[in-house]
């Protein structure tokens, strides 16, 4: 079966952030005082093949470990596993 | 003769081979692709943007076949320096601690930046002074050296440290604009001093440098670090 998985990338809590704070600098300027903290990461959607749900999660995971992410400076997250028809 | 790796978009391996040229030091340059490394008096892993630096800097360049070659010439002793792009390769692929993200800036750094040796027990720096302190050029924008607190401590502490910043120009942990790995064999660094002197001829620092990776011989270069 073919599955849509979302995962998200983020910076890892304690990391130093420069795009986030950019960004974060540039809403200030845009007027929007309101904003306390902007935090900038990646998402993904992968779709492949696996025999089920779990197996698209599990098999996200690993690709997420290795690949999606650099588990020194980020955390990932599966946000959504979808079934494709 | 010296290997120099190249991926889809390396851009400095040119720069590296006229340097070593200079030291009368013939190089040969090897593809991503390959999948055994040739006996080689050290590697070095030059500048650019390999793959595109999409996903993250070197991620993807980490998982092409040479990397695996790479990796083994390393644990045998084999001297192995990433410069700029080769040192987020590094990182990337774990022969290197840490991580290298975007500059905290925040802008692309391009100019001559003042560096001080922190350790002469390198691949990179044994004909060095520790203390000693020069201009290399740089030009990156994902300089800024990142690592949890235990591995800064632990790098500082088995004095892997191998270049820091006189003035840190990205937002680096320490200072750091080089590290080795804790046999001194693997180094990796953000300054380019295969471009120092602007073409003009080396200047003495930078020969010493590149000097240094030709100046023990491979097997031995973990023990002598030592």
């Amino acid at each position: 079966m073919k599955y849509r998985i979302s995962v998200r990338v983020m910076p890892k809590a304690g990391i130093s952030d420069p795009e986030g704070k950019a960004i974060h600098d540039a809403a200030l300027q845009l007027g929007y005082g309101e904003v306390v903290q902007v935090h900038a990461g990646r998402s993904f959607e992968v779709e492949g093949e696996y025999d089920s749900k779990d197996a698209a999660e599990n098999g996200a995971e690993k690709l997420a470990e290795r690949l999606l992410a650099n588990p020194v400076i980020q955390t990932y997250e599966i946000v959504a596993v979808e079934e494709l028809r | 003769m010296i290997g120099i790796v190249v991926f889809p978009g390396s851009n400095c391996e040119f720069d590296v081979e006229s340097a070593f040229r200079e030291l009368g030091e013939v190089s040969q340059f090897v593809s991503h692709r390959e999948r055994e490394l040739g006996d080689y008096r050290a590697i070095i892993i030059p500048g650019g943007f390999s793959y595109g630096d999409y996903l993250r800097s070197g991620a993807i360049a980490r998982f092409s076949p040479i990397m695996d070659a790479v990796s083994r010439y390393a644990d045998n002793g084999g001297k192995v320096v990433g410069i700029c792009n080769g040192f987020q390769v590094l990182t990337e692929a774990g022969l290197l601690p840490g991580a290298l993200q975007r500059n905290a800036g925040p802008k692309f750094v391009c100019g001559e930046v003042r560096v001080r040796v922190g350790t002469t027990r390198s691949a990179l720096t044994n004909l060095m002074v520790e203390g000693e302190e020069f201009s290399l050029p740089i030009n990156h924008f994902e300089g800024n050296y990142t690592a949890d607190h235990a591995t800064l401590e632990d790098l500082e502490e088995h004095h892997q440290v191998v270049l820091r910043y006189v003035q840190n120009p990205n937002g680096s942990a320490n200072d750091i604009a080089g590290i080795r790995n804790r046999e001194g064999n693997v180094v990796g660094l953000m300054p380019h001093p295969e471009r120092a002197g602007l073409g003009f001829g080396l200047p003495d620092h930078a020969r010493r440098m590149l000097g240094s990776v030709l100046a023990i011989d491979s097997v031995s270069a973990a023990k002598v670090a030592h």
